[in-house]
């Protein structure tokens, strides 16, 4: 490698010959070639940190520059879609600017040194007298260029292009020999950051997997209880309920207190019941009837169920429904059940007055079946961080001295769940919190 | 329907017979207190599933409220032998059952084996307005 810099380019009469360097000027270019394959090693270590691809990037491009002495400097990747393409990284402009160039994407055959490089397999190219280009492919100077093959094991993945367009500083062998051993750094970095980057996502997913997997499991355990407990309960209560009635119709009606007793009962059962239909949702029988539906107007019906405590709270309503949405398959009955529960929290969060905003909206992915959204957004106090990850939890609830049973918000994940939706719940930047429904869309996005 | 003079029944209106199949003991006889004190209901309390087509064979009650979950034979076997029975085939059948909600029971177009049914628990009205609606005409 070292015996390039050896060797000097000696342009006569335009004609590029090589030659020895002397001893005073080898021993000069020698102690800078050190220096800079030190600098090299440092940037190394330095580009090392980099906590993502993009940042690899933007920092080899940054740091490159400014420690290796190159001039422009820039980053292309084989586009791997089709490999006859590169598509831009990062750059340095004319005036020196580093910025982004993802949007830029040129075949590969349109410049000659990369060509060459893909034809021979070779590690680099240095040509002189070169047209120099702007962004935009109009030629801004002539001068001369390096492009350095990124390897990733024996395939190229990218390429390395520095030129002298700014400080005119002529390219020689020894800059072509740090451009390589820059472009190899890069390459081993960029695949490490590149594999580390698919493992955060992996690691990610599997931990969405596995808290969905909890969730499925602690939902199918309370579904398995359910109709069990269900039966068991049931049955006693229908007994009381029936002995209530009999006892009414045989309470004169005259004894008031016998009267209120009675009717204390029946809100007992009432209660008890309502306990065991919540955890029925999650048995067996309880069945999605699916229809085709227009999401905003399941919404409106669902406000009007809980108008009283709307009023009640002077809570003020902001609807914005988003025109005319595709419509979605849904189990009426279960969604009002969502709505329902999802706008007596918000009003819960807001018992001094607030705006519960309310928004519908769809999304057309290209080629996938839409996405029909619900967005709920109350002015409360927001959810405390230590309980946002668990208010899906059955039977966790803040309010169990008034009555919570917890298995609100899990009976409406499970229902979404089920009619292959979604829901989530944050915090809003501002004040309050909001609520995401998701629903799958009857129709298909533009091709 | 038959011609009733029983107890509850003042004014001689047919009698409407009602046989119900339930394990247990003490919800059946309080429906049976409760429908034969509102007049015009005679009822017949079966408390096992594998007695339920005898008592409906020999009965032969206008309407049959059938438990589901029963510790020796459950409702849906029952209705199986109801319905492959010449003298029982046609009686109505409502399902009364522990493990559903009000909430399906209310939507007109939910079934169990074809079938309509209640949930416990339920009230004397309710009980009555649902053999109403489904006793045989």
């Amino acid at each position: 490698m070292l015996c390039r810099a050896t060797k000097r380019v000696i342009s006569i009469r335009g004609r590029s010959i090589i030659r020895p360097i002397k001893d005073s000027a080898l021993h000069m270019k020698k102690a800078e070639f050190e220096d800079r394959l030190e600098r090299l090693h440092e940037l190394g270590n330095e580009l090392s940190l980099a906590k993502s691809v993009e940042g690899l990037c933007r920092s080899a491009v940054r740091l490159g520059r400014k420690r290796l002495g190159f001039d422009r400097l820039s980053t292309w990747f084989v586009d791997q879609a089709d490999k006859d393409f590169i598509i831009g990284s990062f750059g340095v402009d004319e005036k020196g600017r580093v910025r982004q160039e993802t949007g830029e994407r040129v075949a590969i055959d349109e410049d000659p040194a990369m060509r060459q490089i893909r034809l021979n397999r070779a590690r680099s190219v240095l040509r002189h007298g070169v047209p120099l280009r702007d962004d935009s492919g109009a030629v801004v100077g002539r001068g001369s260029h390096i492009i350095a093959a990124i390897w990733n094991g024996k395939e190229v993945i990218g390429y390395i292009c520095t030129d002298n367009l700014l400080r005119k500083r002529p390219l020689a062998g020894e800059d072509r020999e740090i451009a390589e051993f820059f472009a190899s750094t890069f390459g081993h970095l960029y695949s490490l950051k590149k594999a580390e980057e698919s493992l955060r996502a992996a690691y990610n997913k599997l931990e969405g997997v596995q808290e969905q997997l909890i969730q499925s499991a602690k939902a199918e355990v309370v579904g398995t209880l359910a109709s069990g407990v269900a039966h068991e309960v049931k049955n006693p209560l229908a007994i009381m309920l029936q002995g209530i009635d009999y006892l009414s119709r045989n309470t004169e009606k005259r004894n008031e207190k016998a009267a209120m007793t009675l009717k204390r009962m029946r809100g007992a059962v009432k209660k008890a019941n309502g306990i065991i239909n919540g955890l029925l949702d999650f048995s067996v029988f309880a069945e999605l009837k699916l229809t085709t539906r227009d999401l905003s107007s399941v919404i409106k019906s669902s406000l009007v169920l809980v108008k009283h405590e709307i009023d009640r709270n002077r809570i003020k309503i902001t609807e914005d429904f988003g025109g005319e949405l595709p419509p979605v398959r849904i189990d009426r009955g279960r969604i009002e059940q969502v709505l329902v529960n999802v706008f007596l929290n918000a009003i819960d969060q807001m018992p001094k007055g607030g705006i519960l905003t309310i928004r519908t909206y769809a999304v057309h992915p290209p080629k996938n079946r839409g996405t029909v959204v619900a967005e709920i957004k109350d002015t409360g106090p927001g959810i405390a961080k230590n309980i946002l990850d668990r208010v899906f939890d059955p039977f966790f609830t803040t309010r169990r001295s008034s009555g919570g049973t917890g298995l609100g918000l899990t009976i409406a994940k499970n229902i979404m769940d089920r009619h292959g939706g979604s829901i989530k719940i944050e915090n809003v930047t501002r004040r309050g919190a909001k609520v995401t429904l998701k629903f799958k869309s009857t129709i298909e996005g533009r091709r | 329907m038959r011609k009733g003079n029983g107890a509850g029944d003042p004014d001689n209106q047919e009698t409407i017979n009602v046989l119900i199949v339930d394990d247990e003991k003490n919800f059946t006889d309080m429906v049976k207190m409760n429908l034969e004190a509102a007049g015009g209901y005679a009822l017949k309390v079966e408390n096992t599933g594998k007695n339920a087509l005898a008592a409906a064979k020999k009965f032969k009650p206008d309407l049959i409220l059938l438990d589901i979950i029963m510790p020796d034979v459950d409702g849906g076997t029952v209705l199986f032998e109801l319905q492959n029975e010449k003298t029982t085939k046609d009686i109505p059948v409502v399902f009364l059952t522990a493990i559903v909600n009000e909430r399906d029971t209310s939507r007109i177009d939910y079934r169990i084996s074809g079938r309509p049914f209640l949930a416990k628990p339920v009230t004397t009205s309710q009980l009555i307005e649902c053999i109403k609606r489904n006793i045989r005409r």
